[in-house]
């Protein structure tokens, strides 16, 4: 579902590079788990993903279509959770899910169903004729949740997305991930909670100063250790 | 004091970007420069203009020493207009609150360090816009050796008590309007009546000219019971009174104290009464109606636009103008319009005058030079999204276009009766007002793009002091008034018909090469951004 083949991301005229010679390959119904230590690279390689950042070197295909050359297409297949849920305050919540529904070209049947459903997991329907403005950090989290899965992606890119959450939200966020997967949508998310990442996650990769330093199946790399202490020990 | 400081330098790094500049080519920095020298020179060249007609005039009444006063009531005005619109945001709602109050400052240094923000914003305007004045002052006139310490006194505190009241007035307006859910149309309005008092009185201007000369007594009687600080300028300047200055001195420090001491009571539980929301949170969902794209992108923008009083006024003067010349045209008789419009004044014609006013109208009328920078940190949203950059583009200028020409259009009509134009007068005024709307929103969008400021930490930022806003509305006015200065000049040798079809044929064949530079240029420049 995701190939990630030599990328490299320069920004600006600055002469190191964020992400070094980066290849992956995501599997469908796969959750791959991304995990690095600060400035590692993590959020320079999911924005280049979803296509906010441009591609300095190699290529990134999502569904096997090149986000470089199509990127409208890939991102029609695509949702996308910052680590920070900056939304439009001047709209209400309804406003912002019927947005980005107009965007997908979801249908009215459709999207009323799928907002009801979604904000009643997260127990964010009663706010949702609100304005944004009146919204704490986690509900914002929530509405940019509710609005990546109304249009069922086929590969969702998560940036630190428990972050905000309250435990029940959390739960609920993890159970829909294991369902989407089952239904055969990938996951590819990053995250500093290293317990969730061994709970969640099929596959693993950690990257370090721009370099992928290791990827494999979660219990190849762990062997008979936690994934912090191998953490701990590559990021030494 | 040291605390005082940071927060100051902090506030002035962040405003100008200057640590991104400083790590810019040696040439951009040069070229940035040069561009802002360029413009700074243009302005202050501008100001000496008026400020040396205004000194010829005076003196012919030897009334000399009142053009000091004049320019300090004119910079008195500008100040607290300015302010008015930056207060709320500048003092109360900025995005650093959190940060700072978390932090061990106290509550009085972050309020002195927004205020002197203020302060010190408004004193290089006064600044600018004093000195010509005071240079021609000193040429024209003897002046003692202590004039330019008087001087330097009386600009440094002019900015006090404007500011203040400013902030006090702009904080009521918050106040009043916090609980309702139409606030910022509160605002827009309140703001809107408010500077047309403002414009309304300064109409007055000539006849108080009149009255400085013809009864200086009266004139200094009513600053002194009614704006006394001014009248201790004025003592200063017309007699070189050192207990005036002291006594200036001692009330600005006074009022600056006192409004500190006040407001540093309330200035945490204002800030979070401003931040509070009226919410329902008893929606349920009932029918959600799918619409276009293009269509949602619109609305979104829309909203946006209105949710933003400064946005809004900073681009809907122009339209409010020309809506109140419209419904002041069914009250006032035409010679009185013709009147207030100049038009006799030297060949100008009805028709001229309506075409440099539709210019004037449509160049006020540029949200698009902000429509990048407002979406700063919500920017993810459109690159993350399947949406073309042209169409995100487009949705930008068609805001612009849907601010600027309905209003003007229906204006016009009503004012071919008004002015008594013809078929073809109302037509061309009616190109001149599409195309140049073409021009200046592409052009508002091209700039915007190539100096976006994506950081802001509030509207006021946007919409008021990014490079991109400065440009975009100051460049268009600037080669707008040389050309009508150029045709002032040598109209009497070129037919206005000749002129304004030429005019019309630039301002289309700009639009087209604007349009093709967005479309290549502008889409690159889009995705680089972040």
């Amino acid at each position: 579902m995701l190939k990630i083949k030599h990328f490299s991301k320069v920004y600006g005229n600055n002469t190191k590079k964020a992400v070094d010679d980066l290849n992956l390959h995501i599997k469908k119904g796969e959750i791959f788990g991304f995990i690095g230590h600060n400035g590692a690279g993590k959020t320079t390689t999911i924005k280049s993903i979803v296509g906010i950042n441009e591609i300095t070197e190699g290529e990134i295909l999502i569904d096997g279509i090149s986000v470089k050359d199509n990127p409208l297409e890939c991102k029609k297949k695509i949702a996308y959770i910052p680590d920070n849920p900056d939304v439009y305050m001047s709209l209400t919540g309804i406003g912002y899910l019927n947005f980005v529904a107009d965007i997908f070209g979801i249908s009215k049947e459709e999207r009323e169903e799928l907002i009801n459903k979604y904000a009643t997991t997260f127990e964010l329907l009663p706010n949702l004729g609100d304005l944004i403005s009146s919204y704490s950090h986690g509900m914002k989290q929530k509405l940019v949740v509710i609005s990546a899965l109304i249009h069922k992606p086929k590969l969702l890119i998560l940036d630190e997305p428990f972050v905000g959450l309250d435990p029940k939200a959390s739960f609920a966020l993890k159970k829909i991930m294991k369902n989407l997967c089952k239904e055969g949508c990938s996951i590819f998310f990053s995250s500093h909670v290293l317990e969730v990442v061994e709970k969640l996650c099929d596959r693993v990769g950690i990257i370090k100063d721009g370099k992928l330093v290791a990827c494999g199946e979660l219990s190849k790399i762990k062997g008979d250790k936690d994934l912090e202490s191998i953490f701990l020990g590559i990021n030494e | 004091m040291k605390t005082l400081w940071v927060l100051l330098k902090n506030n002035f790094l962040n405003t100008f970007k200057i640590n991104k500049l400083l790590k810019k080519k040696k040439s951009k920095i040069f070229l940035y420069g040069f561009l802002i020298a360029s413009l700074i020179l243009y302005l202050l060249g501008t100001v000496t203009f008026y400020a040396y007609m205004a000194s010829d005039f005076l003196e012919k009444y030897n009334m000399l020493p009142f053009l000091l006063i004049i320019f300090f009531i004119l910079s008195i005005t500008m100040t607290f207009t300015f302010t008015l619109y930056s207060a709320k945001a500048g003092l109360f709602n900025t995005n650093d609150n959190d940060m700072l109050f978390s932090m061990p400052i106290k509550s009085n240094t972050i309020l002195m360090s927004r205020l002197l923000n203020l302060i010190i914003s408004n004193l290089l305007m006064a600044f600018f816009f004093m000195l010509p004045a005071i240079v021609i002052y000193d040429i024209k006139t003897v002046v003692p050796s202590t004039y330019y310490l008087l001087v330097f006194i009386s600009i440094i505190l002019l900015p006090v008590i404007p500011t203040i009241l400013a902030c006090l007035i702009g904080y009521v307006i918050a106040r009043l309007t916090a609980k309702s859910n139409k606030k910022n149309w509160f605002e827009i309005i309140i703001s809107f009546i408010f500077i047309l008092t403002i414009m309304a009185g300064s109409g007055y201007a000539p006849t108080i000219l009149r009255h400085i000369v013809n009864d200086m007594e009266l004139v200094l009687k009513i600053l002194k019971y009614g704006f006394y600080p001014i009248y201790l300028i004025s003592k200063v300047f017309l007699e070189y009174d050192l207990l005036s200055i002291l006594i200036f001195i001692v009330i600005n420090i006074g009022i600056f104290s006192l409004f500190m001491f006040i407001l540093n009571r309330k200035y945490k539980s204002i800030i979070l009464k401003l931040g509070e929301h009226k919410t329902a949170s008893n929606y349920n969902i009932t029918s959600l109606k799918p619409g276009s794209i293009k269509k949602a992108l619109f609305k979104k923008d829309l909203k946006r636009y209105f949710s933003s009083p400064i946005y809004v006024f900073n681009t809907g003067f122009g339209q409010v103008l020309i809506f109140i010349m419209v419904i002041a045209s069914f009250f006032i008789n035409q010679n009185k319009i013709y009147e207030l419009l100049e038009v006799n004044a030297g060949q100008a014609t009805p028709f001229m005058m309506l075409a440099a006013m539709v210019t004037f109208v449509v160049f006020m009328t540029d949200t698009a030079s902000a429509s990048i920078s407002i979406e700063g940190k919500n920017f993810w949203i459109l690159k993350s999204l399947p949406l073309e950059p042209k169409k995100i583009l487009n949705s930008k200028l068609l805001l612009n276009l849907f601010i600027a020409l309905p209003i003007l259009l229906i204006s016009l009509i009503v004012l071919k009766f008004t002015f008594i134009l013809t078929f073809i007068q109302l037509l061309v005024l009616m190109i001149l007002a599409v195309l140049s709307s073409f021009m200046i929103s592409q052009f508002g969008l091209l700039v915007n793009l190539k100096f976006p400021k994506m950081d802001a930490i509030n509207d006021v930022v946007v919409v008021k002091q990014s490079m991109s806003v400065i440009i975009a509305v100051i460049l268009p006015l600037v080669i707008m008034f040389s050309v009508v200065g150029i045709y002032g000049a040598f109209g009497s040798s070129i037919n206005f018909n000749v002129f304004i079809s030429i005019v019309l044929a630039v301002f289309a064949l700009i639009s087209i090469i604007e349009h093709i530079l967005l479309n290549t240029w502008g889409i690159k420049r889009f995705k680089e951004i972040n």
